[in-house]
């Protein structure tokens, strides 16, 4: 079996959400219980039709490849199958299997007895994904403002639903988006770099440990956020990114419907407008 | 759970000051600053400091003080000194290169670029300095330099943003104006200009790594903070020696998705998301305009670009246009 | 200390957040749903046009048509009265009607006296004042627009009313605008309008002067080439050139009320195949705008006073937000032209549909749309008050008539009098806070009738009844699809099918306007002659 030098103590029953006993087993590495079950459901169901969708068009470049959503003329209604049913159908398999995917995440937390952040940290990536395919085309009223399942057909979507808004490096809540990106990925730089360091310092040293870590930061930028500080922070960061990435889509149609640029008119007409200059 | 994990800390542990470990190869003291923030003390360590200056810092930072005064002063001169004027507009505001009239002359009136040429050579500088304190301060304390090289990949990027392109280039006014809203069209402008910036694949990558890395992070981070409770954030400790919190996180992310990280490894596969970001991006900024002048054309040439369905009739197009359609 | 703090500053903290966040929500025009939305393109890729139900446009009242002249037994205008150089060949019932109509267009508030000094001599004929002369070169403007670009403004056409919008000065211009030198010691400005009110104003107008005239840069930003050529240099625009097109486009954009994708497909902005015919239209619109912000306006330098010109002294110039004000076709395509075609066009007849609908083909439509039916919201044409008074009541132009500013393009240029008796005036409606951006000032907002542009659902049916008499009729516009047949060489209404081309084929890159300013003469009606490859078969751009 598949199982590491220490892992059999650890393998023990209980901590299920659903279904006690039934599915409170391990096939090989993976845990199973119930939502095990049903994430294995969606995830066969929508990678099959996603094959089903490919076999209908005549591609033959992975890159190519795209289950497109329905035109908007269906609203908020089923589509037939070959017009963007099979993408309305993928999109419940994908919530269906996302969703499994965090509760049984819950379940191994419960049998492991650690806490809850990994899924609740999904959550987050997963209300990213819901935001763009089922809240923003809820409240646009079409299903067909969902995002297409394609490499490069998801990005020809992005980039004019950027250019729906003539500049979307306006969107306020983009801005704060890119900034968390590029923030948590300099943190996770930084706190990677730190930890190879200290447990790989070269020919002749020995291992450091956390107040080398601290040391070298405090010498280096005059701060140590710390080792539990720093995991803290950057989950932080990372879920920051992910809520105003979905921040940022959402409010784009429902509650914005013209440019980004243009938005800020108000910023000129609030009373930061007085005492104008000319040049 | 409770209060271990949230998002701040509820009760603050406010030991003795922590002067630091012995530099083993450095002159300089420490700056022993023996201050404690409550607020930084809110999200992690409430230690300020100390601080190690050295030469390198000194001249980075003054290089760096340097630059900001010069990108500054140049925004408070475009509103005629208005303070006023400067604080408002300050998102508008810009130090732009110089025109393309003067290719790559170092020697630009001050005026027309010259400033954004200075001003750029002092936080190149500053910057530059402040990695060699990176790589030194590591060496001092006897540990390896894993860090500076991550911070290389990001001058690599800026490098290849502000000084290689145009040099590839052969002008200056290809280079990003310092600026928020300024650097923001610049980059959509670009985009633009260079057929399609999605199509271009170090985007695409460096797109994959910056998710990847946020992804990384809160995986690593929730990781951590969810075996807290059995010491896990000693990372160091348990990579040399594991424990039950390493063991813990390893057969989470076993058991959820079949396959799991050390907590060594799982530094090392963030090193490397973290690094390839800026890097991969790098390479997409250095062979935009040199070698590939439409990537989305570049898609097509390779078959990448999924077709659609045409919705509308055949219809006339300029002329002008059938020579720019793609033989 | 620190226990004081470990109480309260949660308390700050989230009385700081709380109140950024109620900021955020409140103090930024957001709109809510229901959204309306077009599709342009294909399903799939997001083409889509979005519009909240509440949207209220500005300047957007429909002013109705004045009772038809009774020309029976009317002499000739120039028999009646003198100095009469454009509209001479009208009957005097006829020309005093769009006398009339034009003092309710353009200077409700000041009448006959804002264009004729009744004291001088001359009396009607006197040319002393300047808005005369600038009135009888915008008369032979609309009439050389409605006559020689059927190509952007057929069926609806223009009139004075489309600009001024009851303003002395029509809302939206722009001036010349140099690009900050660089011969200071620090400080190169950006060219921003720091003192702006709105985005729209605060954008630089460098882009206008650069594309809308005659002397125009080239638009071809983009490489036709996927790789860099064999000598190595880019076959690109200088980045700042992109920029200024980019600016352009957006202004463009947020004029018609529209997005990038209302024409292009955005991953290959330059190819025609997989544009939107939509496309052709702004094309021709932008030719449209340099000639005659350079045969027109730009001649009008010497006639107008220095407090009616720009820094650079320049009169203002028309962009593409000068008559559509945030509706991709002016007043949603409400034909007023059709009552004053005798005057306001150069051959009394409407503006020749074949050009679009030989690009449109009678099949150009939205995709697809969503929202709610419009059609019970069609807005009627706001009754004119009585206008025969005007000429009795006229005042004389007020100091206010000429104090346009020139910063302020885009506000009314005469906001004062609001109660100004007997004469014609757009009814007056409530502020709306979600209005566009451009603001017009005080009461003189009108707010009239509802933009009919992207009213989905108004009319997916074709409307060959309609032509002509809805001012909806067939122009390719979002939700009102073209109705006519595709033209073929024997069209009816066509005049000369033999001039093949020449109007809608100047180079976009040439430099040379020459053949812009031109093309658009009695061939109108033909489609350009170079057919090639369309959307459908090109979708593999290979």
């Amino acid at each position: 079996m598949a199982m590491l030098s220490f892992e059999r103590k650890y393998r023990v029953r209980g901590g299920t959400l659903v279904g006690g006993d039934l599915f409170d087993f391990w096939v090989g590495p993976f845990y199973v219980g119930f939502f095990g079950v049903t994430a294995i459901f969606f995830a066969l169901l929508g990678s099959l039709l996603i094959f089903y969708d490919i076999s209908q068009g005549n591609e033959t470049n992975i890159f190519a490849f795209s289950v497109n959503p329905p035109s908007i003329k269906y609203g908020l209604g089923l589509a037939p199958l070959d017009e963007g049913g099979t993408w309305q159908l993928v999109t419940m398999c994908a919530v269906g299997a996302f969703a499994s995917w965090a509760l049984r995440e819950f379940e191994i937390c419960r049998k492991l007895g650690i806490g809850w952040h990994v899924p609740i940290a999904y959550s987050f990536a997963i209300l990213a994904y819901v935001s763009l395919v089922v809240i923003r085309p809820l409240l646009l009223g079409a299903w067909g403002h969902g995002f297409p399942y394609g490499i490069m057909s998801h990005l020809d979507w992005v980039s004019n639903v950027g250019y729906q808004f003539l500049h979307f490096h306006y969107n306020p809540a983009h801005m704060l988006a890119v900034t968390f990106f590029f923030t948590t990925t300099m943190f996770l730089g930084l706190h990677a770099g730190v930890i190879l360091g200290a447990v790989n310092p070269g020919e002749g040293e020995v291992v450091k440990y956390g107040e080398h870590e601290n040391a070298y930061f405090r010498d280096f930028i005059c701060y140590s956020i710390g080792p539990y500080g720093i995991h803290r922070l950057g989950l932080f960061f990372a879920l920051n990114a992910g809520f105003w990435s979905a921040v940022c889509i959402i409010i784009s149609g429902p509650f914005w419907d013209r440019g980004w640029p243009y938005f800020f008119d108000f910023y000129l007409k609030t009373p930061a407008a007085i005492g104008n200059v000319a040049y | 759970m409770g209060s271990y994990s949230s998002i701040y800390n509820r009760i603050q542990v406010r030991g003795p000051f922590d002067p630091g470990v012995p530099l083993k190869h450095s002159s300089d003291e420490r700056i022993q600053s023996k201050t404690f923030s409550y607020w930084l003390g809110k999200i992690g360590d409430p230690q300020v400091g100390p601080l190690y200056l050295g030469w390198s810092g000194a001249a980075s930072l003054a290089f760096g003080f340097i630059a900001i005064e010069i990108i500054g002063l140049n925004m408070w001169a475009s509103v005629d000194w208005d303070p006023y004027a400067f604080v408002r507009n300050l998102a508008f505001l810009s130090l732009d290169p110089p025109p393309a009239k003067y290719g790559l002359n170092p020697l630009v009136p001050l005026g027309d670029g010259g400033w954004w040429i200075l001003a750029g050579f002092f936080l190149t500088t500053s910057i530059l300095l402040w990695w060699v304190r990176s790589y030194t301060r590591a060496r001092a304390l006897g540990m390896g330099t894993h860090t500076s090289w991550a911070f290389a990949s990001a001058i690599f990027l800026y490098l290849s943003l502000g000084l290689f392109r145009p040099i590839l280039m052969g002008s200056w006014s290809e280079a990003v104006p310092f600026g928020i809203i300024t650097h923001l069209n610049w980059t959509a402008s670009v985009s633009v200009l260079y057929g399609n910036w999605y199509y271009n694949p170090f985007h695409m990558l460096s797109i994959v790594f910056l998710y990847g890395s946020t992804m990384l992070f809160a995986m690593h981070g929730a990781t951590i903070l969810a075996v807290s409770r059995f010491g896990g954030e000693r990372e160091a400790e348990e990579i040399v020696d594991r424990g039950t919190a390493a063991e813990r996180g390893a057969l989470f992310w076993r058991w959820t998705m079949g396959f799991n990280a050390t907590f060594e490894s799982i530094h090392r596969w963030a090193w490397w998301f973290a690094v390839l970001t800026t890097f991969t991006g790098a390479i997409g900024v250095l062979l935009t305009g040199t070698v590939v002048d439409n990537w989305y054309l570049w898609g097509v040439k390779h078959g990448i670009a999924p077709s659609y369905p045409s919705v509308y009739p055949s219809f006339p197009i300029p002329d002008e246009a059938t020579r720019s359609v793609l033989q | 200390m620190s226990t004081k703090h470990v109480r309260y500053s949660p308390i700050v903290v989230g009385v700081i957040s709380l109140a950024l966040v109620l900021v955020g929500l409140t103090v930024p025009p957001w709109v809510f749903p229901p959204i309306e939305s077009i599709e342009t393109g294909p399903a799939a890729i997001e083409m889509v046009q979005f519009k909240a139900a509440s949207r209220q446009l500005p300047y957007n009242a429909r002013p109705v048509a004045l009772e038809p002249a009774d020309n029976e037994g009317s002499p000739q205008a120039s028999e009646v009265y003198q100095n009469v150089q454009v509209l001479g060949g009208l009957t005097d019932a006829e020309f005093t009607r769009l006398m009339l109509a034009i003092t309710e267009w353009v200077s409700p508030e000041q009448g006959c006296e804002y264009c004729h000094n009744l004291e001088s001599e001359e009396g009607f004929a006197s040319d002393a004042l300047y808005t005369k002369k600038v009135a009888r070169t915008m008369l032979q403007m609309v009439r050389h627009i409605n006559t020689n670009w059927p190509e952007h403004v057929a069926p609806s056409g223009v009139t004075c009313y489309t600009c001024h919008r009851g303003q002395n000065v029509p809302p939206r211009t722009w001036y010349d605008q140099n690009r900050p030198g660089g011969d200071q010691f620090m400080g190169k400005p950006r060219p921003w309008h720091l003192e702006a009110k709105t985005i729209r104003q605060f954008f630089p107008d460098v882009p206008f002067t650069k594309y809308l005239k005659e002397e125009h840069a080239s638009a071809r930003i983009q490489s036709s080439d996927p790789l860099v050529s064999r000598t190595g240099r880019a076959e690109v625009a200088l980045e700042q050139d992109a920029e200024d097109m980019y600016l352009f486009m957006m202004q463009v954009s947020n004029s018609l009320g529209v997005n990038c994708t209302y024409c292009h497909n955005s991953r290959a902005f330059r190819d025609w195949s997989q544009s939107t015919p939509f496309r052709w239209i702004a094309y021709w619109g932008i030719r449209m705008t340099r000639d005659i912000n350079s045969n027109y306006i730009q001649p009008l330098a010497s006639v107008f006073p220095d407090n009616r010109k720009g820094p650079l002294g320049d009169p203002a110039k028309a962009e593409c937000g000068t008559c559509h004000i945030g509706n991709n076709k002016p007043l949603g395509g409400y034909n007023l032209l059709e009552h004053y075609l005798v005057g306001l066009t150069e051959d009394g007849k409407a503006p020749d549909p074949a050009p679009k609908e030989a690009i449109l083909i009678g099949e150009a439509k939205p995709t697809a749309v969503t929202g709610p039916d419009q059609d019970a919201a069609q807005p009627a044409p706001a009754p004119a008050p009585v206008s025969e008074e005007a000429i009795g009541q006229s005042v004389a132009p007020g100091g206010s008539g000429d104090g346009v500013e020139y910063r302020s393009q885009e506000e009314p240029a005469n906001t004062g009098g609001e109660d100004v008796s007997g004469t014609v005036r757009p009814v007056p409606q409530d502020q709306d806070a979600n209005a566009p951006s451009p603001e017009p000032t005080g009461d003189a907002a009108p707010r009239g009738a509802e933009p009919s542009q992207l009213d989905p659902g108004t009319t997916m049916q074709p409307s060959e009844e309609q032509n002509g008499t809805e001012g909806t009729a067939n122009a390719p516009s979002a939700g009102q699809p073209p109705s006519n047949p595709p033209p073929a060489d024997d069209t009816p209404g066509k005049e000369e099918p033999a001039d093949v081309g020449t109007p809608a084929a100047p180079a976009e890159g040439s430099t040379n306007g020459g053949a812009d300013g031109a093309a658009p003469a009695a061939g109108a009606a033909t489609p350009p002659a170079n057919r090639g490859p369309a959307q459908g078969t090109t979708t593999r751009f290979d």
